[in-house]
């Protein structure tokens, strides 16, 4: 201890009940900081090389607190460095695709035109069951309904149905639709007139009033949501 | 000196020494999950995921740890590459014998209570799940399945699906997947001539759309039913 409270983060041979608590309370830090730059993808892109990443990250960050000998010092090194190559690799990806494919690798078609492709199911090493699992969790149980299945990179199963199960569009029996816009804009929130928001879409309380006391709602302060949604359209929510 | 204690663990390695650790085993963990498969990331069925989870960040704390060699690290993130590779592989020769079979959960509108004990779902769970597949109400689910990954795979009663072509009397259409033809300004050369088209139909399609120079498209595909679609 001769190094004062900071000797718990450095690598020690026995560390005390109370160090280790203080190795939490870093190890907690540490993990918060590294969620807050982690890879941004959309959930369920991920793909393998995104994995080696969370795997190493999960054991790296809590590594201290399997070792007293493991000091911080090597670990947020370490931390650093995969953070560099990582970020290092997906940018390398975005911008080559040859690089990509390298690293990523492709997605695979299972299904084609109807036809389950052998070849790729055993290269790929998917088996017949999973296959149908993945058929059934696309909502597709039946294969006759599939005219093409792809194996993504992130190791999902994407299809295609036949046009003959495919559902009818509003195009294909010539309805009018309105393009839903995104996004919709709040002009109350919880009893609250939003005005930056009314004037933005060039409106203003006595409009907003009006509105209300058309469903019956004459003090805006019981309501909890109101707003215009993609198409224009007024819409609100009292609370209960 | 340096370079072996890096490799083989000391005492005393220098800070740097543990930015080349960290080096090595991300790349052996990238080439490992790459070797794997894509089943392995997203679907991992039961006897995948956790174990490697644990596994790698095994490795991950040997590599931190300045007296435990990188090596061993190492050995264990491709040896387990490889039992992974051969359990896959045996999953491909003997599907029961390595993975869990679907259980069904609900079968023909009725809930199998036995099943449902079986695989520790709970009625809470069922119904939890059916919702988020957008079955509210059970009289419109067929079969619902326990999938071996864990996953709820509902399967709705064909009245209560929206309405197929064929249904209304359509005649069929042509289905494919779309191609890509330019990413990033680059045309795919390969996938045109796959199709039986060249860059001369190309040029004239963008020209059609007031594009003299593929560079100005990001993405074009060819869809199904014939269109170009492109995105600027």
């Amino acid at each position: 201890m001769e190094n004062g409270v900071f000797s718990v983060f450095s690598s020690v041979e026995k560390l005390s009940s109370a160090g280790y608590l203080l190795r939490v309370i870093g190890v907690a830090v540490l993990l918060y900081l590294a969620s807050r730059f982690l890879p941004r993808r959309s959930g369920g892109q991920f793909s393998s090389y995104d994995f080696a990443f969370f795997w190493m990250m999960g054991g790296l960050v809590a590594a201290p607190l399997f070792d007293s000998k493991i000091s911080f010092a090597y670990v947020l090194v370490s931390v650093a460095t995969i953070y560099i190559w990582h970020y290092f690799i997906s940018y390398i990806m975005v911008k080559n695709r040859t690089m990509a494919r390298i690293i990523g690798g492709t997605a695979i078609p299972l299904v084609l035109g109807g036809k389950v492709i052998k070849e790729n199911m055993r290269k790929a090493l998917f088996p017949l069951e999973m296959l149908f699992s993945q058929l059934r969790q696309a909502d597709a149980p039946n294969i006759a309904e599939v005219e093409a299945a792809v194996l993504e990179t992130n190791g999902s199963v994407s299809i295609l149905k036949k046009s003959d199960f495919q559902p009818v569009t509003p195009k294909e029996l010539q309805i009018y639709t309105q393009e839903a816009a995104l996004p919709s804009v709040v002009l109350i929130n919880d009893g609250r007139i939003i005005e930056e928001n009314l004037r933005k879409v060039n409106l203003d309380e006595y409009w907003l009033r009006g509105q209300l006391e058309k469903f019956g709602v004459f003090k805006p302060e019981s309501i909890y949501l109101a707003g215009l949604d993609g198409s224009g359209q007024f819409f609100y929510s009292t609370s209960l | 000196m340096e370079w072996q204690a890096i490799f083989n663990g000391s005492k005393d390695i220098p800070l740097w020494g543990f930015a080349i650790r960290a080096t090595l085993l991300y790349f052996a963990l990238i080439i490992g999950t790459r070797w794997m498969g894509h089943r392995q990331v997203g679907i991992l069925s039961g006897h995948n995921y956790l174990v490697a989870a644990g596994i790698m960040s095994v490795a991950a704390v040997r590599m931190v740890n300045a007296e435990a060699s990188l090596v061993s690290g190492l050995i264990i993130v491709f040896a387990y590459a490889l039992v992974n590779v051969l359990f896959s592989y045996l999953d491909l020769k003997w599907p029961k014998l390595i993975d869990r079979s679907p259980v069904l959960l609900i079968e023909n509108g009725q809930i199998n209570k036995k099943n449902l004990l079986d695989c520790h779902v709970t009625i809470d769970n069922l119904l939890g799940q059916l919702r988020l597949k957008g079955a509210h109400n059970l009289s419109e689910v067929s079969y619902a399945v326990l999938e071996p990954t864990g996953k709820i795979s509902v399967i709705k009663k064909a009245s209560t699906l929206p309405v197929s072509r064929t249904q209304m009397n359509m005649p069929p259409i042509f289905t494919a997947l779309p191609t890509l033809l330019i990413s990033d300004g680059k045309v795919e050369e390969e996938n045109l001539n796959m199709l039986g088209l060249d860059l001369n139909w190309l040029k004239n399609k963008l020209a059609e759309k007031g594009f003299v120079h593929f560079e100005d498209v990001f993405l074009a595909t060819l869809q199904a039913d014939g269109t170009l679609y492109l995105s600027v």
